[in-house]
């Protein structure tokens, strides 16, 4: 989790400075596509609010977009259809439009969904498989037990 | 596993009420100051990522530059290569057109048929890129403007070789001109780059600096054509004949365009 939270810090900053993708709501979108646990939801809060302090939105703004999508990620999660990873693509290019446009909309811009929308959904196959090894490999499963 | 039917959802709408609280409270400037600490911490972050990756980026534009401009300067030599090599073939034609225009100010086009030819070598024999296939043919006088040069002796299909006055085998009548007379003889080649004109009789007079002339009694060639300068005459008072050193008026090295008479 400690990696997570650096992870997603690193890529906020990244985001607000360097790179007009959304980084922090990739991880998220593939985090819980992943794996299904309210602590998606607390990281979705707090690093909703953090960005929305960088980008210098109002606060909670980016909290609420990011909540909605995550707790409907949740919900395509348990669907049957998403056992083939691959419907985290179109579903990451609609959040991802839906994301977009509704910040332009609540800061008052216009709306332009490409191509920032097009490398946010071709960036989350890679984030995606990096983050599934990642948790299927690296992080110990506390409800493995041994039969003696 | 979760087995409610929708996970999370008190949670999710707890999150969402302390956003939409937050929201509230920013929209109310009531936010201001705990924004403003943040802002301690995440600003010099967020300067010092932009900085590096501003450095990163002007670090990685050099090398691209670098490579551009390399790939400019390579195709840029390559431009001036053909230009230089465009230019060089354009003064060659400009002096080709010179020489034509040249030539036809001194024999007259109308009378005789001349075929211009370019040098392509010199040995004993100066070769020109002219041959058969253009209507040359053994035995045509080649000139440059109102000088003699030579005679075809070789002739293949598209070159031929011409023989100099100055060759050993070249023998032709000749007469010299100046201001105190004229006087006939035989020019003679030698070896090297010089003439002799022989079998001059002593009445006759003959100085350095008289230029020599064709008689004109050797096939098609024309009568009065320049064939060199005299520089220095040779004989004594006891011998039947004078003789005088002639050298070409011109250097055949220079030369870029000469013509064969054709008729």
């Amino acid at each position: 989790m400690k990696t997570l939270i650096a992870i997603l810090i690193i890529a906020s900053f990244l985001q607000s400075t360097i790179m007009p993708v959304d980084l922090v709501l990739i991880i998220l979108i593939c985090r819980s596509f992943i794996k299904e646990e309210d602590k998606n939801l607390y990281l979705t809060f707090a690093f909703g609010l953090l960005v929305a302090h960088l980008n210098g939105n109002l606060i909670g703004t980016q909290s609420i977009i990011y909540l909605v999508t995550i707790f409907a990620t949740h919900l395509i999660q348990r669907s049957r259809f998403a056992k083939n990873w691959i419907l985290i693509i179109p579903l990451s290019l609609i959040f991802f439009s839906l994301n977009t446009a509704t910040l332009s909309v609540l800061t008052n811009q216009s709306i332009q969904l490409f191509p920032k929308v097009v490398w946010e959904t071709l960036l989350i196959v890679p984030a995606f498989h990096l983050l599934r090894i990642w948790e299927e490999r690296f992080i110990p499963k506390k409800d493995i037990k041994l039969r003696v | 596993m979760n087995s409610r039917a929708i996970p999370y959802l008190r949670l999710f709408f707890l999150l969402t009420f302390l956003s939409v609280l937050f929201l509230a409270f920013d929209s109310f400037h009531l936010l201001n100051l705990p924004k403003k600490a943040a802002a301690y911490l995440t600003n010099p972050v967020s300067f010092r990522v932009y900085s590096s990756y501003q450095t990163i980026s002007k670090q990685l534009f050099f090398i691209f530059a670098a490579r551009f401009a390399a790939q400019q300067n390579s195709a840029l030599k390559e431009q001036i290569g053909q230009l230089l090599s465009e230019n060089a073939k354009l003064r060659r034609e400009v002096s080709e057109t010179k020489s034509l225009l040249l030539q036809q100010k001194k024999i007259d086009p109308r009378t005789y048929n001349l075929l211009a030819a370019r040098p392509i070598g010199l040995t004993r024999y100066l070769r020109i890129d002219k041959g058969s296939a253009d209507g040359v043919k053994v035995g045509q006088a080649v000139i440059f403007q109102d000088s003699f040069l030579g005679r075809a002796v070789e002739v293949s299909t598209k070159v031929a070789n011409v023989q100099l006055i100055s060759d050993p085998d070249s023998k032709m009548a000749a007469f010299s001109q100046g201001l105190e007379g004229v006087a006939k003889g035989v020019l003679v080649g030698q070896f090297g780059t010089e003439s002799l004109l022989d079998k001059i009789l002593h009445e006759e007079t003959i100085k350095a600096g008289d230029l020599v002339y064709s008689e004109g009694t050797e096939g098609n060639l024309p009568r009065g054509l320049i064939l060199g300068k005299v520089v220095e005459v040779k004989g004594e008072e006891n011998e039947v004949f004078k003789q005088a050193k002639v050298v070409p008026v011109f250097d055949i090295r220079d030369l870029e365009l000469v013509f064969v008479i054709i008729e």
